[in-house]
């Protein structure tokens, strides 16, 4: 579905943001994005998106590289925003409609489906919004916006979903919620970017680890991720902090935290 | 520098309003040209930033302080047409939802500090832009306030020629210009000196590539 | 719809009353825009009195002593330019309480995507702005010196620009994935 090959990314400035980083998604997957803060994971995702193009390399969806000249192509270009969905770490910069109501129809409206309106009803339902459906969105808690948000997105149906930390806003019940939610998006590929290690093993079932300097640290089975402390230190991943014992006794190793706070 | 509704005589504001349609419909223009498609998500965020600005307070002496208007600011980062119709957008956003300022007197403020406060900063910052931060960001701004209190000095004090009642008292504001001038512009000679450097000063702090360029330092 | 008449008849209210110079009769229109609020009557008198005290008070005060000096009638202007200020002020903090200001602007779409996101990123820098203040008390255990303020003022307005540039970006591409800018082309 999406191929990512020997993608490197330079801002404006010349600081490297990613170095050749390689992986396909085929339909379906389910895949996590990991990696320390600034390691391009939010990058990469927009990359992916067509919001930015690469320095070097590509980035391919269904065979087809995005460009800036494909961008171009109207009706390629409304085929892709309607395939691929990314939802950002930070609601505000999605949200644009007078209420609730109108931010959920907006994309079925566009992709001129039927009922719109009635689209997002169902989709505020599904969401806890049916009683802000009509509230401005810049009125909602960061909880709700970001629940707005994958609303808004999946509402279009699309059948990649790109995800940057998801649950930054939400608290351990709403986190809750959203694994659910991402489990029952059947057939639909995702690649979800997180922090949150145990998180990760619910979200997916293949790691995608960046490291610290932009290049890819890993690209397989979750599981052995975990099991190599070694990778999780290099990407930041796992810490080392001092424990103490009832004893009196200390001691510090490296470990990762299994909860979802 | 806000005047409040009902001290301008309707031909005095309806001439504004007159004269501040063309600029605004310019400014509509030169700034969706340059900014294309990002016109509208760039018009809110300096909208908003125009608006917050004017919550940052500039210390005075004596534990006072003032509102910093930010206009010469905007005027110099974003260039004049950017920062004009920001700050004609806050003028309307803060009579909408706050009732603060006036609506008949909006074209007016957004005359005199919008355009006339702005182009001056942005004239004379291009002018001096060689020189030191003083010069290139401070004097620009500074100068932008004042000229733009003269300019509503000027206003104000031409209200008594717009007609008395019958004891010759004016139906508008009542002061001629020998009052109005000297009581408007020389505490803005103060205030925009204090604006001045705290441009300076926040440019010092911006993390923009170009905050540089714009000190030339 | 109504929201749109209201605002267009609240500026033809304010421009109108530009045009009324007699005490009595602007008296009479505060005390009848007043009455037609009914409950929240004193709370906009009170908001509407605290707004345009300043700026009157200054200017009748001049008045006044100016007259005084030159020996000439000073009540009715006083009156005059109060009572129609203050009838000014009432309309307009009556309308803020009964106009939604983005449902009034739907006419021009354009226009009203500019308020909408406005108002959002409006809150935004707000609470940056907050939140910088907030620090900035919390770490001055006296009251600092004229020119650490003015740093911090610096520092404050800085911060705004600085987010407000991220936020232009971030916004940008988020209507952007959402194919806001596709169907404007």
């Amino acid at each position: 579905m999406i191929d990512v090959e020997r993608l490197s990314f330079r801002y404006d400035d010349g600081s490297v943001a990613l170095r050749e980083v390689e992986f396909s998604l085929p339909a379906g997957e389910r895949a996590v994005l990991l990696g320390a803060n600034g390691c391009g994971k939010s990058t990469l995702l927009k990359l992916m998106g067509g919001l930015a193009f690469a320095t070097s390399g590509s980035v391919r969806f269904r065979g087809e590289e995005l460009t800036p000249a494909k961008f171009r192509d109207r009706r390629w270009r409304r085929a892709f925003r309607s395939a691929v969905g990314l939802v950002f770490q930070h609601p505000d910069a999605m949200l644009f409609n007078p209420t609730v109501r109108d931010e959920i129809a907006y994309g079925p409206r566009r992709l001129e489906r039927q009922d719109p309106d009635r689209i997002a009803a169902e989709w505020a339902e599904r969401f806890g919004l049916v009683e802000r459906l009509d509230a401005p969105p810049f009125r909602l808690s960061g909880g709700e916006k970001q629940r707005l948000c994958l609303a808004c997105v999946l509402a279009c149906e699309p059948s990649v979903l790109l995800l940057d930390e998801p649950t930054a806003n939400l608290d351990p019940r709403a986190t809750g919620w959203l694994v659910d939610l991402l489990l029952d998006c059947e057939g639909v590929t995702t690649l979800v970017s997180t922090q949150n290690l145990s998180l990760a093993a619910e979200l997916g079932s293949r790691a995608v680890v960046l490291a610290e300097d932009g290049s890819l640290a890993y690209d397989g089975a979750l599981s052995d991720a975990f099991q190599d402390t070694e990778l999780l230190w290099r990407a930041n991943l796992a810490h080392r902090h001092r424990h103490r014992h009832d004893d009196g006794t200390e001691h510090r190793h490296i470990h990762v935290h299994n909860d979802w706070g | 520098m806000h005047v409040p509704d009902g001290l301008i005589a309707p031909p005095v504001y309806f001439a504004a309003a007159g004269l501040a349609v063309p600029f605004w419909i310019v400014a509509v223009r030169q700034v969706a040209r340059t900014l294309d498609e990002e016109t509208i998500p760039r018009m809110a965020i300096l909208t908003a930033l125009a608006f917050v600005l004017s919550s940052v307070m500039i210390p005075l002496p004596g534990g006072t302080s003032a509102h910093f208007s930010g206009v010469g600011m905007l005027a110099i980062v974003f260039g004049l047409w950017p920062a004009f119709l920001a700050f004609s957008g806050v003028l309307l956003l803060q009579v909408l939802l706050l009732g603060m300022g006036g609506i008949t007197t909006l074209p007016i403020t957004a005359l005199s500090l919008g355009l006339v406060g702005g182009s001056v900063a942005v004239l004379l910052h291009r002018a001096f832009r060689a020189r030191n931060a003083i010069l290139s960001v401070a004097l620009p701004v500074a100068l932008g306030v004042v000229c733009a209190a003269a300019v509503m000095a000027l206003v104000l004090g031409f209200q008594p020629a717009f007609g008395s009642d019958a004891n010759g008292q004016p139906l508008y504001f009542p002061f001629g210009i020998a009052v109005t001038l000297p009581v408007m512009v020389l505490p803005h000679l103060a205030i925009g000196a204090a604006e001045g450097m705290l441009s300076v000063v926040a440019l010092r702090f911006l993390h923009r590539n170009s905050a540089a360029a714009l000190l030339d330092e | 719809m109504s929201d749109r008449w209201l605002l267009a008849g609240w500026l033809t209210a304010v421009v109108g009353a530009t045009f009324i110079h007699d005490p009595v009769w602007l008296s009479g229109l505060v005390a009848f825009v007043l009455a037609v609020q009914i409950r929240s009557a004193g709370r906009i008198l009170a908001r509407a009195m605290l707004a345009v005290a300043f700026v009157n008070l200054a200017v009748s005060l001049a008045w006044i002593l100016q007259a005084a000096v030159q020996q000439q009638p000073w009540l009715e202007l006083v009156l005059r330019l109060n009572l129609r200020v203050l009838l000014i002020t009432v309309l307009t903090f009556s309308m803020v309480e009964r106009v939604d200001l983005v449902r009034a602007v739907d006419f021009w779409p354009s226009l009203r995507f500019v308020v909408v996101l406005a108002l959002g990123q409006l809150r935004v820098l707000d609470r940056l702005l907050e939140d910088y203040r907030a620090a900035y008390t919390s770490r001055s255990p006296t009251a600092p010196q004229l020119r650490l303020r003015f740093a911090a003022s610096g520092r404050q307005a800085a911060a705004l620009f600085d987010k407000a540039e991220q936020r232009s970006l971030e916004l940008n591409q988020g209507m952007r994935a959402r194919g806001f800018f596709d169907d404007r082309r």
